[in-house]
Parts: structure tokens; sequence; C-alpha cells
């Protein structure tokens, strides 16, 4: 069974649609990339997969979960499902290690000293032990989004959502965020990464999805070659502005 | 002023203590009110959201006095009798929680949804996300207009004057209606209320400094 299923998935702002008619299965353990220009609704569709934005209309499940289904509790979905966000969101008034920590502790009722522990070994991952007591505004914007994956990696998720996690960097942060994903999508984790670093989605996606208007466009499952040849004429025209930048 | 102070210090002193007692009851009242409807009307539940919002929007446009002469006049007549101390201090708390549920709403509404929606994205309820992350958050920013709620308080206490309670104001009148010394009367009772109001002004400047990390 798909970790995500999007079965004619339409989502309005009042009469404005802003997710047309989306069919989409995203499998246990792959990286999927979702491309395109600002206002196509990436980041909607991203935010519908763990309930921060609702469907009016058709089917979407995760994890085995219908989002729609009055029954769900909605916090079931998002134990399994991390999310990494644009401007990080980290807990302003928790010490980075108390960021991690926090959640699996009073959600999954964890043992905080084995979470201290974890929370640890997630930091070296990321490169900022040293960092472990520190409040989040001490930090720089790429080191908060580092402590931003290990925070959701700490839920020992099934499926970690990334919306424009690079977006809000400067470039030369840009590149130890990227490190980090990487590591992370060796994992058997499944990834669904809105994002504009193309890099990124070329090297590391098992499959690209190109959005505009609230419609997917175009799916690939050879990211390559995708970005190479994109076969429908509004991807070509977007990549041709983004790789020519 | 010195002379009237003098022979008039136990009854200076006693309606001090009323207000200072009265101002403590009506701080503690208002705080566990205020909280609640804060909570009421941000929360998502419609009816909730509707009572805080009723409440609020009732006692903060009703004066002060007209609150307070209901508890005094209209309770006692058909409902139970009520002192004046009583129906002051209910009154005040009724009044001032309206405000301090717009400062604690206030408060809670200017932390950045991003907070909630991270809390919520790690799985927390509602409740852990406004508990854990939100709430003390929030609360660096309620103290200081908070506080000002809280001098405000202290000092609409002397509404207890119009419903014999036996407060600071209450006293003041019964001395310079008994001495005609208005003016010096006035005056002590004036310094009196800043013997009260100033060190608080003093506290909630020490815990704005303190609760800057």
């Amino acid at each position: 069974m798909a970790m995500i299923e999007f079965n004619h998935v339409n989502k309005f702002y009042g009469q404005f649609e802003a997710l047309k008619d989306i069919n989409l299965n995203i499998e246990r353990g792959e990286v999927v990339s979702i491309i395109g220009p600002s206002g196509s609704g990436k980041s909607t569709l991203l935010r519908t997969i763990n309930g921060l934005e609702t469907i009016q209309d058709g089917q979407l499940i995760v994890n085995g979960f219908d989002l729609a289904d009055k029954k769900t509790n909605i916090n079931t979905i998002r134990r399994d499902v991390g999310m990494v966000f644009q401007h990080f969101n980290l807990y302003a008034n928790k010490t980075i290690i108390e960021n991690i920590t926090l959640a699996p502790h009073i959600v999954q009722k964890r043992d905080n000293d084995k979470l201290k522990v974890e929370a640890m070994k997630l930091l070296e991952m990321v490169g900022l032990a040293d960092q472990a007591d520190k409040y989040p505004k001490q930090l720089s914007g790429g080191q908060k989004q580092r402590i931003a994956i290990a925070r959701a990696l700490a839920m020992n998720p099934k499926a970690i959502l990334f919306d424009e996690p690079t977006s809000a960097l400067d470039p030369e942060m840009i590149g130890d965020v990227l490190e980090v994903m990487k590591k992370v999508a060796k994992q058997d984790v499944t990834m669904v990464v809105v994002t504009h670093e193309m890099g990124f989605a070329r090297e590391m996606a098992d499959r690209v999805v190109f959005m505009d208007e609230g419609q997917i466009l175009e799916v690939s499952d050879n990211p390559v070659e995708f970005f190479n040849n994109p076969t429908e004429p509004r991807a070509k025209s977007f990549l041709s502005k983004v790789i020519a930048r | 002023m010195i002379e009237i102070f003098q022979t008039y210090t136990a009854e200076f002193m006693q309606g001090m203590g009323m207000t200072i007692f009265s101002s403590l009851l009506a701080f503690a009242g208002s705080i566990i009110l205020g909280l609640v409807c804060a909570l009421f009307e941000i929360s998502p539940i419609k009816p909730l959201k509707i009572i805080g919002t009723v409440y609020v929007e009732i006692f903060r446009n009703i004066p002060l006095l007209v609150v307070t002469m209901f508890f005094y006049i209209v309770i006692p007549k058909y409902v139970m009798p009520m002192s004046g101390f009583s129906a002051g201090t209910i009154g005040l708390t009724i009044y001032t929680s309206a405000f301090f549920a717009e400062v604690i709403k206030a408060g809670i509404n200017s932390v950045p949804t991003g907070q909630w929606e991270a809390a919520r994205s790690n799985g927390m309820t509602y409740l852990q996300a406004m508990h854990h992350i939100v709430f003390p958050q929030a609360v660096r920013i309620i103290i200081p207009p908070l506080g000002n709620q809280t001098i405000t308080l202290v000092k609409n206490s002397s509404v207890l004057a119009f419903v014999a309670g036996f407060d600071l104001m209450y006293q003041a009148n019964q001395i310079s209606s008994i001495t005609f010394q208005q003016v010096p009367t006035y005056f002590i009772v004036g310094i009196l209320y800043l013997i009260i109001t100033m060190p608080l002004s003093y506290l909630m400047r020490h815990l704005e400094n303190k609760l800057e990390v």
C-alpha cells in the first residue's frame, strides 16, 4: 500500500481552486520532489498531507488513514509524518535539545533520558552536537533548519514533508542543509520535498512532480531525463528560466 | 495635613488594607476568569468562542460603577444578601477580567502561526501545543500590558467607596465630611494609593526585564 495516495483531490479557497484533480501515489521509502512556479499549489499540496490544509473533495490516504474521514484522528497521522518548514519554526521557548525531545516525550510518551541520548546522536548527524543547550535565536538559519530536520527525525517518522527547506537560507548555508537531507534520503523514510533546489531534485529524487496552477502537469520517474528533456511545454519554459538563473 | 493623618491613622490604614485586600481578590479572580475567557475566545469550538466573546464585549463596555451597582442592588434584592465589599470586589473582578481576557488573547494571538503549525505537525494536540509552546511564549508578551491593567485595577477599586466597601476612598470621604478638610485628606489618600501602586510598577518592570531571555 502506498504511503500517500491522492485520488481526485480538489481544494478551494472560496472560489479559487488551489488544487485541481490531484492524483498521485507516493510509495514507502520514496523521495519525491515537487517543483513548479510560485503559487502553483506545491506547498498547499504538501500541507494537505498532514492536515495543515483541508481538502474539499476527493480522497487522500496517508499511512492507511483517510484524511476526509471524520473518525480519523489527525494526531495519529502526524505522529508518523514529520514536517520541515521554510521558516524552521523551532520552538522559541525551548533549547535545541528540548526542541528535539519534547514531542517524542509528550506525544509518544518515551523516556526522557533515552530520548536525550538519541537526540545527541541526531545532533551529531546534523553536525550540531555542540549547540544542544542553546536557544533557537542563537543559531543561524542553516543551523536552525538542520535542527528542524533532527526534530522531525526524532519521532521516527515514516515520512517527512519538506516545505521549501532552503528557500529562506543564505546561499552558503544551503549546502549543509542539503547534505543532511541527502543523509535522510538514504534512510528508508519517505520524503516529499517542495523545492527550488533543482540540484537536489535531479540528484536525490526518485521522482519529480511538476505543478502549475494547482495541477500536476508532469510526473517523471527519471529526474535526470526530466531536467534535460521535459515533455510538458510549461515545464520546459519553467526549467529554462530556473536553470538560466 | 499631618494632623489629619495622625488623628485618623486607624481609618486610613483600615481603608488601605481593604483596598489591598479587595485588589488582591479581584486580581486573582480576574486572572482565572480572564484566562478562561481568553481561551474560550480563541477556542476552535464555536459555542465556547461565542460565550467568551459575549462575556468580554458586555463587561468591558459597561461602566465599572454600573456593574458594581448591579451586584450591590439587584443581587441583594432578588437573590441573596451581599455586603458592599463583596459587591464591589465581584463587580471589580468581572469588569477587570474582561480586560485581562483581551490582553491574554492578544498575547496568545501574537505568537507566530508557525509555532502552532510546528507543534501540531509534531503530533501534539491543541492543548499540548498551547501548554508547552504557545502559552509560555505568550506570557512574555502578556506581562507588560497585564501590569498596566493591574495598576488600573487597584485604582478602580475606589469604586468600593460608592457601595460602602470601607476602602481607602470610602474612608477619605468619611474623614473629609467630618473634618471639612478635603484638600489634605485627599492629598493623603493620593499618597497612600501611590504607596500601593508604585511598588507594583517596579515589580512589573523587574518582571519584564527578567522575562527577556
